[in-house]
């Protein structure tokens, strides 16, 4: 069954200088209790595919197209009033800094049961209760004692697991983390990621994760999707993908992350020259400027994702692991 | 191995308003064309460390060494030798002049002539061209302005570099070419660096030897690939177990789980060693008495009562 339909996907926004095509053309599936990972450099677009897709892109200033399907439910057509009433209930979305997910003055027990609440057949006292439960289950000592402290008194961690208790407690199917572990220190990101990993599994929650950590996306996601100026460069399992990167641009990033597992110094290779200019990026391959072995074909025609093998596919007129000739 | 061109010797900082020390006891050895990297969770310290070493907050107890000789954090020797470069660069930078007129600025205090050739030489050699150097900080990308940075940092040809978190804002192919610019200054201007991040990755890729802190100490010391993959001090196992590996083919089983604690605990003030409450190795005597920095092998130095090793399993 599928959860998260996304179809030629296309997000502008026209500025004075022109018009910005930060999601060109991208298409993903994500299934019930699936884990998809998004990565890519700064500017990439998944920041507006993610907001997009749970409908908190704005159609004025954004010019969209596409479609977007949460379990059967268009999207991008619902009124503001339709959408309100998803959010929280079908989809929520964690984002990296929690505070601005918290009230500063209200306790954080009582927040979550109001979350709680927007399933109208819950009763007052037992959205209390199911408050603390959550607080229990995203893994806060003592929740009982914890649900009466405000937001400012808890730790980096804290917060994000309460700004977690909170995305779930509407029982939503699909949640939106946009680096959601990027502020926190990696002893606790990896508490956090084991939490993510258990809600997919007892809850089948669906999680789309945005990430420039290739290393968290490889861990704790099932299927990746690799972004390079608003198009999808590869896609598939991730296994499957980080085994054998085959656009040019994977092999690229992925050859410039330095390894923690280092025995001697080896420094990670810097990717040559910047990101295009989504205002004019180039009219074949959008990575072809910075490729070590682009083609005039390169350069003229755009490649189409074409499949490796089993749901792993690529966009590259000359594929390969290699980042450097 | 060399004598230390820079040291802190068992340095404390207090911040005031009855907090338990920043830092206590921490001592730093940079060595001639050497990266020693600071490692540790966030509020351990680090930042705290790298500001005493550039004189920018004073040490309660401990003192400095430049060359083995006592130096005062307002030496003129200090500020000459010590250079110093930040997260954010665009920052760091008056918003209001070009690049080229901030990198010629310890020049113009010092009185040197032909600045701007000088200036234009030295952000020409950290890749930024003349055309770049006439703008503003916030005019280019975070990576020009980190080059920008380390040039004005390294025009008076310091001996020392400290630099707290340098790549931390910058995506991951910026990244990748300010650790190649560092690595060079190393090798061909022999600098000696503190490196702080808290990506354990870089650390391992770029440094030659490691330090771990935890509240406020440092826990272990060695080299940087000795560190990275076989720790000693439980804490910077757990550290290390908690970096999510991009090597598919490393299973990562976690070695040290660390115990679930009721509460946020301060360790900084437990008596014993401080990373006691979260650790399963745990006695009393690490309850109570507070373990030495010692030496476990040549220039591998570890504070523990009961050093990590692969038989804990
Ligand atoms: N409201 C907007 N108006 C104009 N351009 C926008 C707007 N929102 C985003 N953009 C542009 O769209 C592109 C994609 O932005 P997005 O935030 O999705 O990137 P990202 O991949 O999330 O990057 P990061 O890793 O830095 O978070 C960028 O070039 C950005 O400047
Ligand atoms: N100016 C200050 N005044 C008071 N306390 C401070 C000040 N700066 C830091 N501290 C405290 O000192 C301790 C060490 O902070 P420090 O900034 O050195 O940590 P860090 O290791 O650099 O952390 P991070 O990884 O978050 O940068 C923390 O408890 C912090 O709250
Ligand atoms: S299509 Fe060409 S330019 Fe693009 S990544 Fe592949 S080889 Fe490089
Ligand atoms: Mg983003
Ligand atoms: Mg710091």
């Amino acid at each position: 069954m599928t959860l998260l339909s996304i179809r030629d996907l296309v997000v502008e926004f026209p500025t004075p200088a022109g018009v910005v095509r930060a999601v060109d053309h991208v298409s993903l599936e994500l299934g019930f209790g699936e884990r998809l990972g998004v990565v890519g450099e700064s500017g990439s677009g998944k920041s507006v595919l993610a907001r997009t897709a749970m409908g908190l892109t704005r159609k004025g200033p954004a010019r969209i197209s596409g479609e977007v399907v949460i379990d059967g439910r268009s999207i991008l057509g619902l009124s503001e009033r339709g959408r309100r009433a998803l959010w929280g209930r079908e989809v929520a979305m964690v984002f990296q800094d929690p505070l601005s997910a918290l009230h500063p003055i209200t306790p954080i027990g009582a927040q979550i049961a109001e979350a709680v609440r927007r399933d109208p057949s819950v009763k007052k006292e037992q959205a209390a209760k199911r408050a603390v439960e959550l607080l229990e289950i995203v893994g806060i000592p003592q929740a009982a004692r914890r649900a009466k402290s405000r937001a400012h008194e808890l730790s980096g961690g804290m917060r994000q697991r309460v700004a977690i208790a909170m995305a779930v407690a509407g029982r939503p199917k699909l949640l939106f983390a946009d680096e959601p572990t990027t502020a926190l220190d990696v002893t606790v990101q990896a508490r956090i990621l084991d939490l993510f990993d258990e809600l997919c599994r007892e809850f089948g929650i669906g999680i789309v994760m945005v990430s420039h950590d290739l290393g968290v996306v490889g861990r704790h996601t099932d299927h990746v999707a690799v972004m390079y100026a608003g198009r999808i460069a590869e896609r598939g399992p991730v296994k499957a993908v980080f085994a054998r990167p085959s656009m040019r641009y994977t092999s690229a990033l992925m050859a410039a992350i330095p390894s923690h597992r280092a025995e001697r110094q080896t420094l990670p290779k810097p990717i040559p020259g910047s990101p295009p200019n989504l205002l004019a990026p180039p009219p074949g391959c959008r990575f072809a400027p910075r490729c070590a072995f682009a083609t005039d074909r390169c350069g003229t025609e755009q490649p189409t994702l074409t499949e490796l093998s089993g749901g792993h596919e690529y966009a590259c007129w000359h594929p390969g692991q290699e980042a450097v000739r | 191995m060399t004598d230390p061109v820079f040291t802190l010797e068992n340095g404390y900082v207090r911040y005031g308003g009855g907090h338990p020390d920043a830092v206590s006891g921490v001592t730093v050895r940079l060595h001639k064309g050497e990266i020693l990297g600071l490692v540790g969770e966030s509020g351990c310290g680090k930042s705290t460390t790298a500001r005493a070493m550039l004189g920018l907050v004073p040490l309660n107890e401990g003192h400095l060494t430049l060359h083995g000789a006592p130096v005062g954090p307002n030496d003129k020797r200090l500020r000459a030798s010590v250079q110093a470069i930040f997260q954010n660069p665009a920052a760091s930078f008056n918003p209001k002049r070009s690049l080229l007129d901030s990198v010629a600025e310890p020049l113009r205090v010092r009185g040197i002539k032909d600045r701007r050739r000088r200036a234009l030489e030295e952000l020409d050699r950290v890749g930024v061209t003349e055309a770049m150097a006439g703008r503003r900080p916030y005019e280019v990308s975070g990576g020009q302005a980190q080059r920008a940075a380390i040039a004005r940092a390294t025009i008076l040809r310091p001996e020392v570099l400290v630099c707290d978190e340098p790549v931390s804002a910058l995506d991951v192919s910026i990244q990748a070419q300010i650790l190649e610019l560092l690595a060079e200054l190393r090798t061909e201007q022999g600098l000696a660096m503190l490196f702080i991040s808290h990506d354990l990755g870089v650390v391992a890729s770029l440094c030659d030897r490691t330090a771990v802190m935890y509240a406020g100490k440092v826990v272990e010391q060695g080299a940087a690939p000795d560190i990275a993959n076989r720790p000693r001090h439980p804490y910077s196992v757990a550290l290390q177990d908690a970096v999510p590996s991009l090597d598919l083919a490393d299973d990562h089983v976690p070695r040290v789980r660390t115990r679930a604690v009721t509460d946020d605990v301060d360790g900084r003030t437990l008596p014993g060693c401080r990373f006691s409450a979260l650790c399963p190795f745990a006695t009393d005597e690490c309850a109570t008495t507070p373990p030495p920095l010692d030496e476990l092998s040549p220039r591998h130095e570890v504070a523990c009562h009961h050093p990590f090793a692969p038989l804990h399993h």
